[in-house]
């Protein structure tokens, strides 16, 4: 399979205060420490990890909306991080991304119309009326009534809106979208509406997915590999249909046994993996694997030694020193 | 899918029992849409209009336009011409507001002291969009370093008290043929945006953390087009309150400078100057200052009562 993105040793730190008033110093928030995967054009990869494990962050340094610490972002064959300004313009228009709450991605006080045509308009492209046929025909695509064009986003629905931007990231004809969670602030019944739509437009436009989210069930539906993420780091990456059948990682189990069943009798006798505490300041990660402070199975060892990405066959790989 | 009514009747009359009918199907009265859904500023007019003093400050405002710019000419005398036979008149029909030391039409030149007094209100106004908004937004936008510095610059310009300000210039500007009027809107222009800079600054920093501004920017957006077309008109409701706020405060600071000395002077009638011409013979002639100053009053009052309303109308936290 052909790369469209690779991501090598990412780090993405943030400066922050720590301490009180009076013993204040500077510290750096590690929200990606040291990430790196690939994904193959038209394929679909989840990203998965509970809130502030750094999936976001991922997300958006990639289209560019920050800038990485260290390591390099390569898409087709050019690197991210090494592009000008204006170069890094024109190449995003390739990389979009859709946002997660509908009702903070749209701006109050432009019409669909406008928002819609924004990327065309400032790239210059086709004439006016080409570029409001385009609009028309974007909105038929995202199955939104092309006549709503002088509407104004308050005006619809969640699910509505999320479709208004789709249509916004599809306006440029993109190769690659990050999807940051792009269902979560919707309705299960919209989420399905919108999940299938996305699966439809991948097989019209030729389309390469990074969808970010916490949604197991969903993640599993849509995407062909899942990348787990904990603090910052991936601890686990395989393919979506074996990676929910013989998960290696304590964490991706753990994940994976939070997932509800749809069905009474089987849900009644589901065991739960409880983690115990909460997620370890990303400021002051413990040392060695950042998952022992949590893991049922952590022994000295994990204090010491950081596991490594390990290889576990057909493109499994997982970070535990028990794995396997 | 249920059978939906659609129904209207005039306002006023109360419909009769048995008028509801259930609208025939694939008819179009099922698509009508019972009004238009409420936008913001709809939303804000409908509650400014529930606000009777600021209705009534925006109506003194408007008759002030009306006045100062249709007063003056219509009027049979000017504010210069002096009538030595006819000094210190009491109000009659034909001076209504009486007549000051030199025979001049009071009323004429109140109504030309408005003139002068919307000019710096105009010019406040403008200031504030132009050098506050800008000033405010970039160093916002951009944060960091920049932010720093155009802050301090900020701190420091707000450290300078107005009325030094306006020493300095006229002892610059003495002798050099500037018209004194400038030597205010100076003074009002390197003072009078910081405030807005201050809020404007607030605004778009928890604005451009929001979502629509990170969209703008993964589709490629410069910068200029980010901060001016997506940020800043969503800043628009605390912008305009600041204004409405900010131009009394403008206008009263050149009556002061005025009767104080050091703004317009003779034969120029700012109300400022009239009221300042007037205290000399207040004794006496106590009509003299009391026009000037009712005006002054009434300006202030329209002015703070719209900004008021406009400020209770746009903020979202106090909609009901």
């Amino acid at each position: 399979m052909d790369t469209i993105l690779k991501v090598e040793h990412l780090k993405k730190y943030f400066a922050v205060n720590v301490g009180g008033p009076f013993a204040r110093h500077k510290a750096s928030l590690k929200a990606v420490d040291d990430v790196s995967f690939e994904v193959g054009r038209g394929e679909t990869v989840g990203l998965v990890g509970e809130t502030g494990c750094g999936k976001t962050t991922v997300g958006r340094t990639i289209v560019g909306l920050y800038a990485p610490t260290a390591g390099t972002i390569t898409y087709c064959d050019e690197n991210l991080c090494a592009l000008t300004r204006e170069a890094m313009r024109k190449v995003r228009s390739k990389l979009q991304m859709i946002f997660q709450d509908p009702y903070a991605s749209l701006n109050p006080r432009m019409t669909v119309g406008s928002i819609v045509e924004e990327p065309m308009d400032i790239f210059s492209i086709g004439t006016m009326a080409e570029r409001r046929e385009r609009v028309q025909e974007l909105l038929r695509t995202v199955g939104l009534d092309p006549e709503h064009t002088n509407r104004f986003p308050h005006e619809f629905s969640g699910g509505q809106r999320q479709r208004i931007g789709i249509a916004r990231a599809l306006a440029m004809n993109p190769e690659f979208i990050v999807a940051d969670e792009p269902i979560s602030a919707l309705d299960v019944s919209i989420q399905a509406q919108i999940v299938n739509m996305l699966e439809d437009l991948q097989q019209n436009l030729g389309l390469t997915y990074l969808f970010i989210a916490h949604d197991l069930a969903m993640v599993k539906h849509i995407s062909d590999r899942v990348i787990v993420l904990y603090l910052g780091k991936i601890v686990e990456v395989d393919e979506s249909k074996d990676i929910y059948k013989h998960p290696l990682h304590p964490y991706t189990k753990a994940l994976l046994s939070a997932v509800p069943i749809p069905d009474p009798r089987v849900e009644m006798q589901r065991q739960r993996i409880v983690l115990k505490g909460d997620l370890p300041s990303p400021v002051n990660p413990p040392s060695g694997c950042h998952f022992r402070t949590r893991c049922p199975i952590a022994q000295p060892i994990c204090a010491e030694k950081q596991p490594e990405l390990r290889d576990m066959g057909s493109g499994h790989v997982v970070a535990c020193h028990f794995a396997g | 899918m249920g059978v939906q009514t659609a129904w209207r009747f005039k306002e006023g009359s109360t419909p009769e029992a048995g008028s509801f009918a259930p609208a025939l199907k694939g008819s179009e009265e099922l698509q009508q849409v019972a009004g238009r859904p409420t936008t913001y500023w709809s939303d804000a007019i409908r509650r400014i209009r529930r606000n009777k003093p600021a209705v009534v400050g925006f109506w003194i405002i408007i008759a002030l336009f009306i006045v100062a710019i249709v007063g003056p000419m219509v009027s049979p005398y000017t504010y210069e011409d002096q009538d030595l036979s006819n000094t210190f008149q009491s109000p009659t029909l034909q001076h209504p507001f009486g007549t000051d030391q030199l025979g001049r039409d009071q009323m004429t030149r109140v109504m030309y002291g408005a003139r002068i007094s919307l000019a710096v209100g105009i010019v406040c106004a403008a200031l504030n969009f132009l050098i506050g908004v800008t000033y405010g937004g970039i160093s916002a936008y951009f944060g960091g370093q920049v932010d720093d510095i155009m802050m301090r610059i900020v701190d420091i310009l707000y450290g300078i008290p107005t009325l030094i300000i306006v020493i300095l210039l006229t002892v610059l500007f003495k002798d050099r043929g500037v018209n004194p009027l400038v030597n205010v809107f100076i003074a009002i222009g390197l003072t009078y945006w910081l405030p807005m800079a201050r809020i404007v600054r607030g605004e778009i920093l928890s604005l451009k953390e929001r979502e629509f501004a990170l969209a703008a920017k993964t589709i490629g957006a410069p910068n200029n087009r980010i901060l001016f077309r997506h940020l800043i008109p969503n800043a628009m409701g605390p912008i305009i309150v600041t204004v409405t706020l900010e131009v009394p405060s403008a206008i009263f600071t050149e009556a002061f400078l005025s009767y104080i000395g050091l703004g317009v002077s003779a034969p120029v009638a700012s109300w400022g100057v009239l009221a300042s011409d007037g205290t000399e013979a207040i004794r006496s002639f106590p009509y003299l200052v009391l026009f000037p100053a009712l005006a002054i009053c009434l300006t202030m009052f329209a002015f703070n009562f719209l900004g008021d309303g406009l400020r209770d109308a746009l903020d979202p936290r106090l909609r009901q």
